[in-house]
């Protein structure tokens, strides 16, 4: 089933009337019309994000030049005919073939216009975890008194002053937090079918471990996420070597972070939500570069059982990154 | 007379004939066909048995007694015959990978239970509010909803045992004195709801006001005072308007729905998260206030007009068009005995407002009445009523 969304659109038009009517024409409404409908199409990818906004730069003539085949259904909501000021209002919702829309960006990125052998290849290592415990510090407070003395005479004449002054400083100590990291190769799918489908040649980082010299190690970027929110400094520059010794150029990357279930109100459910961040890093120079950069990412699942929930939350997070990221990439011309 | 004569002559007759009995069977094929998914409770699935207990209660009685409250809803519309759309029952599990996919349910929205003590007399009120909706089981939207009520009031000499009120309820599902119950009202709103072939347009209430002086007189018809007052007139509204004009409404998204899903759980077990989808029109209701004078005194009693008043706006929200601005009145005269030492307003404020809702309703739905003229100082009614009358069309 294709996947679809609504969204709302208005257009106003100014037209011209002739000798023998002063209504506005079929071909005025028509042109109203289409306007509302693009502008909706407009309006639903601004409210999708900025990288979304560039992909529509991408695919709008395409969408204009046949809007039925983006645009599943057009309900008018209202229209405003008004001959004083020569001018016809419509306001639309439509319904979008969101499946189609993806496809024609799809098809207009660098990587689906790239042939086969220079398409790029991928891999991904993302981390899915867990709280597991969190030390917080107590505030260090240091206290000072200081007592200035000043006399001219003896501390019991009349010419004596002392002062106190009292002072100090708090030091605070961002809480230690530590993670259990559960695996979750079910994600695998989904990140594979986003990056897959957009063209480039996908490779599993287990598969990739071997060729990378030793250096691109799914423990290595495991353990730094198992107490942190980004790569070491050692580990990234591994990866990136790691990555050149394999000849892959890009390697996607980031955490899922599961919160603690509670109850949906709405359903009486268990709901879960996840926090995920994702980052693409091309490491085809020494120095790797950041091309694309996501989160957090908040996503939620429902589910019976809290696990059902956790995996729902987990696969809707992956797919929301996954895509994000792609969407920057697409925007950047990566192929 | 030859073949050939009767061909000739009677040929044109029969290619029309053909072509009428072609049209039919291709209407009779395809017309919708929908599966009825039985009783079903709005909101937290977990909470059912606390805000519905009453008809959580007639339900496991009719269901020990041998015939469930669904088994009766199916046996009642296994005989009903809808006029726009064919009725199957089926578990909804077989729903799965067919392309026919609307589902119908019965959806219990709200109860009400109260009992209170006036001097020697005491006021029973049992209400159950009720949606006749269709919704897609392929992506889980709402499609329409048909919303309708049963209220009872009744007035008793003493304070009602947990029995009378058990038994005062039933009436509310099964009708009292002619007066029809909810599983007849739910058949009724069915028979005549229709199914949209073309791309529908929504309309909802999205906001009710309630003044100040207004809320004392609502939060008495109501058991709880957590908004419960504004789902009680969004809902009287939207009846009135769904029930004289045939549209569907949306249900009211502040009362049912947390960002715009609603949960249901079909009496079954099964639980449903449904899309609402956006309005396309927006209905804004206030009720600033509620007022009583005394209109006639006579030995044998005094004779009061209750009045009703509210504001009405229907705009659709992204180009800003009004279609309906404007304030109404309404006026209900009751009397009381002069036997009669304690009264309770409420119950007649709450006439006055179903009245205002009711007879506006009837004029949206093209029969004009005196009442509008009185209802309203708004100097352009008839042109607003005209331009509201042409949006709903655009709803059925």
């Amino acid at each position: 089933m294709a996947e679809t969304a609504s969204a709302k659109g208005q257009a106003t038009v100014k037209y011209n009337t002739s000798l023998f009517s002063s209504k506005v024409s079929a071909e005025d409404k028509s042109k109203a019309l289409l306007q509302a409908q693009l502008k909706a199409v407009d309006k639903y990818y601004a409210e999708a994000g900025d990288s979304q906004s560039e992909n529509l730069d991408v695919i709008r003539d395409k969408i204009k030049a046949d809007p039925d085949r983006y645009l599943l259904e057009t309900a008018i909501l209202s229209e405003e005919d008004r001959p004083d000021m020569k001018q016809y209002s419509v306001t639309v919702r439509v319904t979008l073939n969101v499946s189609q829309l993806r496809n024609a960006v799809k098809s207009k990125s660098a990587v689906a216009n790239s042939s086969s052998g220079e398409k790029s290849k991928l891999t991904f290592i993302f981390v899915s975890r867990q709280t597991d415990s969190a030390q917080s510090f107590d505030d260090k407070v240091y206290k000072g008194i200081e007592v200035k003395e000043q006399s001219k005479g003896t501390r019991n004449s009349g010419q004596y002053r002392a002062s106190v002054e009292t002072g100090g400083s708090t030091t605070r100590k961002a809480t230690k937090k530590t993670y259990t990291i559960f695996p979750s190769n079910y994600l695998k799918s989904v990140f594979n079918g986003v990056f897959a489908s957009a063209g480039f040649k996908v490779v599993d980082a287990a598969y990739l471990e071997p060729y990378s010299k030793g250096l691109l190690k799914i423990k290595s970027v495991e353990s730094d996420f198992n107490s942190g929110n980004d790569l070491q400094p050692q580990t990234e520059r591994n990866v990136a070597m790691g990555l050149q010794n394999a000849q892959v150029p890009y390697i996607a990357y980031g955490t899922l972070d599961v919160r603690l279930s509670d109850t949906d109100p709405a359903t009486g459910l268990f709901r879960v939500s996840v926090a995920a961040t994702g980052k693409v890093l091309d490491a085809r120079e020494s120095i790797p570069v950041t091309v694309a950069e996501v989160g957090p990412i908040q996503s939620a699942g429902l589910g019976p059982t809290e696990e059902e929930a956790q995996t729902n939350a987990l696969k809707n997070a992956a797919d929301k990154v996954a895509k994000e990221l792609l969407s920057q990439m697409t925007g950047a011309g990566i192929r | 007379m030859s073949i050939n004569y009767f061909s000739r002559r009677f040929f044109p007759a029969i290619v029309i004939g053909l072509i009428f009995l072609a049209v039919l069977a291709s209407n009779i094929s395809h017309a919708a066909t929908v599966t009825l998914a039985g009783l079903a409770y709005s909101g937290d699935s977990k909470s059912i048995a606390t805000r519905f207990p009453y008809t959580k209660r007639l339900e496991l009685a009719q269901a020990t007694g041998g015939s469930s409250l669904n088994k009766q809803l199916a046996q009642m519309m296994a005989k009903a015959k809808p006029a726009n759309f064919e009725l199957q029952q089926l578990a909804l599990s077989e729903l799965k990978g067919q392309d026919q996919t609307i589902v119908l349910a019965l959806v219990i929205t709200g109860e009400t239970v109260s009992a209170e003590r006036f001097g020697n007399i005491a006021k029973l009120l049992t209400q159950v509010r009720a949606q006749a909706m269709f919704f897609d089981f392929k992506s889980m939207t709402v499609l329409r909803t048909y919303p309708f009520s049963f209220s009872h009031l009744d007035v008793i000499d003493h304070y009602p045992s947990k029995n009378e009120m058990n038994e005062r309820f039933q009436t509310v599902f099964y009708g009292d004195q002619g007066k029809a119950g909810i599983l007849a009202r739910f058949a009724d709103a069915v028979s005549s709801a229709t199914i949209p072939t073309n791309v529908p347009r929504f309309i909802q209430v999205t906001d009710v006001n309630i003044g100040a002086e207004a809320h004392p007189v609502l939060s008495k018809l109501v058991k709880n005072a957590n908004g419960e007052e504004e789902t009680l007139v969004a809902d009287l509204f939207a009846e009135s308007l769904s029930s004289k004009t045939g549209i569907p409404v949306l249900p009211f998204s502040k009362g049912y729905a947390i960002g715009n899903v609603m949960s249901m759980r079909i009496a079954d077990g099964d639980v449903y998260n449904l899309k609402l989808p956006e309005p396309d029109y927006a209905i804004s209701l206030s009720v600033p206030r509620f007022k009583k004078i005394k209109s006639g005194e006579a030995a044998s009693g005094a004779s009061y007009i209750f009045g009703a008043y509210s504001h009405v706006t229907i705009k659709e929200p992204v180009s800003g068009r009004t279609y309906m601005d404007a304030d109404f009145k309404n006026g209900e005269v009751k009397l009381v005995p002069a036997s009669q030492d304690t009264i309770d307003d409420s119950p007649a404020y709450y006439d006055a407002l179903k009245g205002l809702f009711t007879k506006l309703s009837g004029n949206l739905a093209g029969t004009p009445s005196d009442w509008l003229k009185s209802a309203t100082a708004a100097s352009d009614i008839s042109q607003q009523i005209k331009t509201t009358q042409e949006l709903l069309k655009s709803c059925k």
